[in-house]
């Protein structure tokens, strides 16, 4: 008698078995992410895994409707509107990618034309070599991080999120740009509140109960350029986090976090794309 | 979604009267606090204020993604604090007894959500309830398999099989529901 999985291959026969779970966000990270590298290479899966989540994202029409209190919308509208005289601030960082892209890396161009120039500059110099030293060292630096955004924005599967502040009332931003490809990404932040003496910003990729320190940082003038190099990592986060701690940073993150973001928020949405009365129900059994 | 990218505060307010107690009642079902759910609201909406294009429309319709998104941040937010889900108890036919009236200012699409939610509830019915319990726990609850298997006391096998059983019957009940709603 045959099955579905009938034809299969059995990494595909396991990852079929696993998919239902997936959707409905049931996998634990070990077993998410065993499945997540099978679904790059496998577009087989990909198409059955999207049927399943298009069937668990109706689960969410299934709740009772309830009324939100009165003064809610009120809030949010208020709120929107502060908002509103502004280009939203990861636009100003970011404004697309294309131009971001494009900025940035002429931006890292010349950068690396300065730096060049300064090194002319500094073997003709006769002055005080520590300092020029500790100059040219610097600027090293900067260059580096330069170099390793310019990568991840150069790169043909560059993906950005914005990261969202915990307190409603915090005016920081953050955006997290990254190239798995690159196995590198980095942050950038403006508004950043100054810390209290002994304290630093610490950035964590994370999943549901795992968070991992990546990098600690103090803003200068409230803005930030993080680079961060994830070719050791050999697990898939599914955020992203920064929180406040110790000078030095933590083993473990201290809650709440300051700004976070989940990479796949939206990635059991679906349904289908036709205007019919059930339309959603008819996308998700399909043909 | 294409006049909030230009700063339109009337096509934010029109998005929040459609989806407003939609999306309320998605993260309330999952965080059982009515502060909490407040909160979230406000963040999922802000957030699609600041950031509009972050629906991209090939990939399905705008409803079932901000359920989704409302879902998925709610679920987040369980799993963060710890906190855990209490089962739903009323089974579908229940609720569906209980349908109210939705809240949702735009006649056509409360039609049309009331529609599919009874469509929705009576493919739940059809499936074994301990099937059915899983899948909620799993959905709602933001619970892993193994996690279930431990609130359950159920070998994890079992609890797998259900999921896997559990989620073709769904399709299938589905299936059947729309052919039997468009005779």
């Amino acid at each position: 008698m045959r099955d579905a999985f009938d034809g299969l291959d059995a990494g595909c026969r396991e990852v079929m078995e696993l998919v239902d779970a997936y959707a409905l966000g049931a996998l634990d990270h070990g077993e998410a992410g065993a499945l997540q590298r099978h679904l790059s290479d496998c577009a087989r899966c990909r198409e059955e895994l999207s049927k399943s989540q298009r069937t668990a994202a109706l689960l969410a029409l299934s709740v009772r409707i309830e009324e939100a209190p009165s003064g809610l919308r009120d809030r949010i509208v208020a709120r929107a509107e502060r908002e509103g005289a502004e280009v939203p601030a990861w636009r100003r960082l970011i404004p697309s990618r294309r131009t971001s892209t494009r900025t940035l890396a002429f931006g890292g161009v010349a950068a690396l034309v300065f730096a060049v120039f300064l090194q002319a500059q500094l073997s003709n110099l006769r002055g005080d070599k520590d300092e020029l030293r500790d100059q040219l060292s610097v600027t090293s630096s900067e260059l580096e991080q330069q170099r390793q955004i310019v990568a991840v924005l150069s790169a043909s599967d560059t993906q950005k999120v914005a990261m969202e502040p915990a307190s409603l009332r915090s005016q920081a931003e953050s955006v997290y740009n990254w190239s798995q490809n690159n196995a590198a990404g980095f942050v950038v932040c403006r508004n950043f509140p100054a810390l209290s003496r002994g304290r630093v910003y610490q950035v964590w990729l994370v999943t549901g109960d795992r968070a991992e320190p990546v990098a600690t940082f103090l803003p200068q003038d409230g803005s930030c350029q993080i680079p961060m190099d994830m070719s050791r990592m050999n697990w898939h986060p599914e955020g992203i986090a920064i929180s406040v701690e110790p000078q030095g940073g933590s083993r473990t993150p201290t809650r709440p976090w300051f700004s976070y973001a989940w990479f796949n928020e939206a990635a059991n949405a679906g349904g289908g794309n036709h205007e019919m009365r059930m339309g959603i129900l008819a996308a998700a059994i399909g043909p | 979604m294409r006049r909030l990218g230009c700063r339109d505060l009337g096509a934010f307010r029109a998005l929040y009267d459609r989806y407003g107690n939609l999306v309320y009642s998605t993260v309330l079902r999952i965080v059982r606090d009515g502060q909490t759910a407040e909160d979230m609201v406000q963040e999922i909406f802000l957030r699609i204020w600041r950031k509009p294009d972050s629906y991209v429309a090939q990939r399905g319709r705008f409803v079932t993604w901000l359920t989704s998104v409302s879902r998925n941040r709610a679920v987040d937010e369980i799993r963060s604090r710890g906190r855990r889900f209490r089962y739903e108890t009323a089974s579908p036919e229940e609720q569906e007894r209980e349908l109210p009236t939705p809240e949702i200012n735009d006649p056509a699409l409360r039609a049309e959500l009331a529609d599919q939610r009874r469509l929705i509830l009576a493919a739940l019915a059809r499936i074994p309830v301990e099937q059915r319990q899983i899948i909620e726990l799993a959905y709602f609850g933001g619970l892993t398999q193994q996690e279930i298997a431990e609130r359950l006391s159920q070998p994890l096998g079992t609890v797998k099989t259900r999921v896997r059983l559990g989620m073709q019957k769904l399709r299938a009940a589905l299936t059947l529901e729309v052919r039997l709603e468009e005779r």
